[in-house]
């Protein structure tokens, strides 16, 4: 099974990636090479949004690479945020909590809530 | 064998090629040369024919000419016939006899004047006669009733003068008479001799020869003199009847030569004759045997020519191709080093050589590099053989007993592959606690042995003086932070247990529930997870603390187990695994219980290579007199 990646950045400021398929210790070679090419598109201080809907299956391989991307991102003062994980990807994170719960949405709407806190935080 | 070389091949496809072409344009050249050979004999005999037919013509003209003169003469003039037919006779030197025969007056006394005769002696005197003296009846005789039934004129059929030894052939014509439409036959007798000697004098190609038909279908004349007064053939006659000029005739169809002929023929005017002139096809076609035979000749010398030009010029061309079909067997045979010829053409063969060259020097490139990395793979191997009886010399022994023996572990670590990231060990803290871990350094392979080497050796630095498992991963976690920019993590089940008391402390960083098999019953321990080692500086540790009763075991273990699977077949999953521990019977060794986790995880993959690492390992409690309700607390640090 191999894993698929697609992405879109209709503002420099949020980019969304689409994860399909399993990411382990075979696929996330595929993954880092893919963002590779994404991150520079995203601002310093901008938001990548990894939607994980079509994402199957993660490995502890997988974990690392996200964990290592939401680090990369955080280094440029951006954030990383993960969407609508399926349960058993879902609990995988509740258990190892490789990247932080609170940046895992179950829906869209959820995360444009929080980015909208953070936005208030901020300015406010 | 000859024919092996491709030169040689070549050269006999071309020869047989240039054969093949040689043979149909041949042939049709023969077929074309063959008309036009007979078109062009047929106008040659045309010609000739026509000639001899208007001699033939002028003369027996002019003798027609004199009969008819004489008719009309004696037509008016009856009783001076004998001198007419006597003057005629000496003034034509080509009429043998001249007769004026009347239809007689009176049949029971008939005249010598009735039909009077002149005729030319062999010596050249002219003698004077009468028809009466003929043995029959002239007045009944045929020649009589057709000349009296020729009003223009007409020939008679030839006759042979036994007295005068020759074919005589007469003209008659009918004497018009005053009150009645004819009163006789005016008859002009010629020799055929001329004739015969007129063919025998005709300028013809060598072999052909003339003849002259009469209208039965009778030899005239034939340079063949036997055939003259017989009759011509079948095939002839019919030829002649339908007039189809020319006409081949051959033995078998009833011709009577003895070979086949072209017969050429054309009708002599005012006669009712036929000129005709036969030539044996052999003799027709003889030029163009001979030309033909020459050309093969010629066409067989070229095709040799050119055969051996090919093959010379093939040989040439083709040499550098047998050097590199040799040196190609040597390189099948492993042997690259060898010499190749110079080629400086442009051409195929010049490109193969230096390609294959090229291919050769390449090919042993490659076979370095073969070696190269062979070699490398068997050092690398040998390498991570080392690095495995070194990872395994970092975890403790697999079995180990409390002096008191109260407590009993054992535990179980396969890679997946040489070395691997999944780790369990064990070690004393102070005289009263234990500490146990199990972890799962995230990836496989060397990065992961290399984590787990770290971790697991700093694990036992840090805690050696903390007594609470939170404390112990907070720091281990400080320490693993450290320089981590790849993000590896390891999670990580830690626990202190109390060996007075059996009191069993747990903190887990992203791992595993545990799983507790006590008093007759199986479940997950719910241990709150912190986030898996060496990823946030920050993160805290909750403990859950429980109590052991004898004979209580705890089971600490990896994904390599929970997820243990092959292709595409479900996880194993904590239910399975809950399943298989709690099928082990009350009071078993902690050996027993890793023995049958890892049989049934086995059993499940059937066989399969494991996908992950496993690590596993089983505490039991064997404080058997201990009493008290089991005591169960979550603490935070």
């Amino acid at each position: 099974m191999t894993l698929i990646v697609r992405s879109e950045s209709p503002i420099p400021a949020r980019t969304t990636v689409w994860l399909e398929g399993r990411l382990d210790a075979e696929t996330f070679g595929d993954l880092d090479a893919a963002l590779r090419d994404i991150t520079p598109l995203v601002d310093n201080g901008g938001t990548l949004v990894m939607d994980l809907s079509g994402l199957e299956y993660i490995s502890s391989a997988g974990l690392r690479s996200l964990a290592q991307l939401r680090k990369q991102m955080h280094d440029r003062d951006g954030r990383t945020l993960l969407l609508n994980p399926q349960p058993q990807v879902k609990k995988v994170f509740d258990i190892v909590k490789a990247v932080p719960i609170a940046e895992v949405f179950a829906s869209v709407a959820e995360l444009d809530q929080y980015l909208d806190h953070m936005q208030r935080q901020i300015t406010g | 064998m000859v024919l092996r070389s491709v030169a040689s091949r070549l050269a006999l496809a071309v020869l047989l090629g240039s054969a093949i072409v040689l043979i149909v344009t041949g042939g049709l050249l023969l077929t074309h040369t063959r008309e036009q050979t007979l078109r062009q004999t047929e106008r040659e005999a045309s010609a000739i024919a026509s000639s001899a037919a208007n001699r033939i013509q002028a003369r027996v003209d002019g003798v027609a000419k004199v009969d008819q003169v004489l008719a009309s003469l004696l037509s008016s003039r009856r009783d001076e016939a004998p001198a007419i037919i006597h003057d005629i006779l000496v003034a034509n030197p080509e009429i043998g006899d001249i007769s004026a025969a009347f239809v007689p007056r009176d049949r029971s006394s008939l005249r010598e004047d009735d039909a009077p005769v002149a005729r030319r002696k062999p010596d050249g005197g002219i003698v004077m006669g009468s028809r009466l003296s003929d043995p029959e009846p002239y007045w009944s005789s045929p020649w009589f009733i057709r000349g009296l039934n020729c009003d223009r004129g007409c020939w008679q059929p030839p006759f042979r003068s036994e007295e005068r030894n020759e074919t005589l052939v007469g003209f008659s014509m009918a004497i018009p008479g005053k009150n009645v439409p004819v009163i006789g036959v005016a008859d002009a007798t010629i020799s055929l001799d001329w004739l015969q000697k007129l063919l025998g004098g005709l300028t013809k190609p060598d072999h052909a020869s003339a003849f002259v038909l009469d209208t039965n279908g009778e030899f005239l004349a034939h340079d063949w003199v036997s055939y003259i007064g017989t009759r011509g053939s079948r095939p002839l006659l019919s030829a002649v009847a339908e007039n189809r000029n020319p006409v081949r005739i051959t033995p078998e169809e009833g011709g009577r030569v003895s070979e086949p002929v072209w017969v050429y023929f054309v009708p002599i005017n005012g006669t009712r004759w036929t000129f005709g002139l036969s030539m044996p096809e052999r003799q027709v076609l003889a030029d163009l045997r001979h030309t033909y035979m020459v050309d093969i000749m010629l066409g067989v010398l070229a095709l040799a020519g050119v055969s051996l030009i090919t093959l010379v010029v093939t040989r040439r061309l083709m040499a550098p191709l047998g050097v590199l079909a040799e040196r190609a067997e040597n390189v099948s045979r492993g042997d690259l080093d060898f010499a190749l010829p110079v080629v400086r053409r442009d051409d195929e063969v010049g490109r193969l050589t230096r390609a294959f060259d090229q291919m050769r020097h390449q090919l042993a490139g490659h076979i370095d590099t073969a070696k190269r990395t062979a070699r490398e793979q068997e050092r690398m191997a040998s390498e991570l053989e080392i690095a495995r009886q070194i990872q395994l010399a970092l975890i403790p022994e697999a079995h180990w007993l409390a002096e008191d023996g109260r407590l009993e572990l054992h535990a179980a670590l396969r890679p997946a592959s040489a070395v691997g990231g999944d780790l369990y060990t064990y070690f004393a803290l102070g005289a009263r606690h234990v500490c146990v871990m199990v972890g799962d350094v995230s990836d496989k392979g060397i990065p992961a042995a290399l984590f787990m080497a770290r971790t697991i050796t700093l694990a036992r630095t840090i805690a050696t003086h903390a007594r609470s498992p939170s404390d112990i991963l907070g720091a281990l976690n400080r320490e693993l932070c450290k320089g981590n920019d790849t993000c590896m993590f390891v999670t990580l089940l830690c626990g202190v247990v109390e060996t007075e008391t059996g009191l069993l402390a747990l903190a887990s960083a992203g791992h595993e529930q545990p799983v507790l098999h006590a008093g007759g019953s199986t479940i997950l321990i719910d241990v709150e997870t912190g986030p898996a080692l060496g990823l946030d500086r920050e993160a805290r540790y909750p403990v859950r603390v429980l109590t052991l009763l004898g004979g209580d075991t705890v089971l600490m273990y990896t994904d390599g187990v929970s997820e243990a699977h092959a292709g595409n077949q479900k996880l194993y999953g904590a239910h399975a695994l809950l399943e298989s521990v709690s099928r082990v019977e009350e009071g078993a060794t902690p050996e027993a219980f890793v023995d049958r986790v890892l049989d049934d995880v086995d059993a499940y993959v059937e066989g399969a290579a494991a996908y992950d690492d496993i690590a596993l390992l089983a505490l039991t409690w064997h404080d058997t007199g201990a009493e008290g309700a089991r005591l169960d607390a979550a603490v935070h640090s």
